[in-house]
């Protein structure tokens, strides 16, 4: 999910900061998203003080926190928007209810799986008009 | 009461072991199965394999009837978000986190989490309180911070020695909540107890008035007490 929104965000001409934890992740990046001249990547653990202060968070006017779990990105959600002030804080949730939660804070929540039920929503609601259309019945 | 205890850990388990000696009910949660079993062995059955970031955990531990949720993991992001489920997902009174990164404290108040006890501070009391002759110790972090349950030990020579406490001019909000004799016996004093060189006087006190209270009972600053 951090590379996907890196890889757009980047291709819009922002300046984006990769943090990993684990150098073989970084590694492993795709070699057109490391090559931009507009990314750059750090090796810290992204929930520590130390790694907020050197990512220099202050200045950015967007966080995306999409580490391991909903409980990580939500502690480097917050830390971000309480103590470091970032008016723009994104942070990758699949538990509704910490996502509830975090919202209270004022953090915007991606839910993968609320995407992917929508895109199949629409996917199925596409294919129910499209078969009305050619004179067929409705599939349920 | 019914507890809950978020972490097998040593912390967790000595919690329990204090929550079910004071007649509580506890249920400690840990997502390691070889955890779990130990505190069957040592404990009994109060202990359920489960993450306690999952909403379903912890209604299956029995949230909803749940007076006190307690979170002393090795992982911050654990602790916070099971405290914060159990505050505001299901409205449990009271939630105590222990905080491993200690700059990491007024995030986790600020974040719902009603007291917070910081592991650094728990190793550095019992560091303190293992050095001969120190004669200060912070033992807890009390009501949001403000005050703090610390011991201070009467050096032979104080003024303070020979006084009750009723005479001393001790700074407001204090409470001294126990001595402990230079025998090791601990009793509880009153207005009328005369402080003995070589006791420990355990008390809770506002921070403000740290140095002020080492001062009436050692002749020492609080600063220079724990520097």
């Amino acid at each position: 999910m951090g590379i996907v929104m890196a890889n757009i965000l980047s291709e819009s001409g922002h300046d984006i900061l990769i943090v990993e934890a684990e150098g073989r992740r970084l590694r492993s990046l795709p070699s057109h998203l490391a090559a931009r001249p507009n990314v750059e990547v750090l090796e810290a653990k992204a929930t520590l003080d130390e790694t907020m202060v050197t990512m220099d968070i202050r200045g950015a006017d967007l966080f995306v926190a999409a580490l391991r779990t909903p409980a990580e990105n939500g502690l480097a959600a917050l830390k971000a928007k309480i103590t470091y002030d970032v008016d723009n804080v994104i942070a990758v949730v699949t538990n509704e209810s910490l996502g509830k939660i975090y919202e209270r804070f004022g953090i915007r929540i991606v839910n993968p799986y609320t995407l992917a039920l929508s895109d199949l929503r629409d996917t199925l609601n596409m294919d129910a008009e499209s078969s009305e259309e050619n004179g067929a019945a409705p599939t349920r | 009461m019914y507890v809950i205890i978020v972490g097998c850990g040593a912390l967790g388990t000595r919690n329990a072991y204090s929550q079910l000696h004071a007649g509580h009910e506890v249920l400690l949660l840990d997502t390691d199965e070889t955890r779990v079993d130990m505190v069957h062995k040592t404990l009994g059955n109060v202990a359920m394999l489960g993450d306690a970031t999952e909403e379903f955990t912890l209604y299956s531990a029995g949230i909803n009837r749940c007076d006190a949720l307690i979170a002393t993991t090795g992982d911050d992001a654990v602790n916070l978000a099971s405290c914060q489920l159990a505050k505001f997902t299901f409205g449990v009174e009271t939630v105590v986190s222990v905080v491993n990164d200690s700059t990491d404290t007024n995030l986790f108040l600020k974040a719902g989490v009603d007291t917070i006890v910081s592991r650094t501070d728990i190793i550095l009391a019992n560091l303190a309180g293992t050095l001969l002759d120190h004669p200060m110790a912070e033992l807890m972090t009390l009501n949001d911070r403000n005050e703090k349950l610390v011991s201070m030990k009467i050096p032979r020579n104080a003024r303070s020695v020979g006084n009750r406490f009723r005479d001393l001019a001790l700074p407001y909000g204090i409470i001294i909540a126990l001595i402990v004799s230079s025998v090791g016996s601990p009793f509880v004093p009153n207005e009328d107890t005369v402080i003995l060189g070589g006791e420990e006087v355990i008390a809770s006190c506002p921070v403000e008035a740290l140095d002020e209270l080492a001062y009436v009972l050692t002749d020492q600053r609080f600063s220079s007490l724990v520097a």
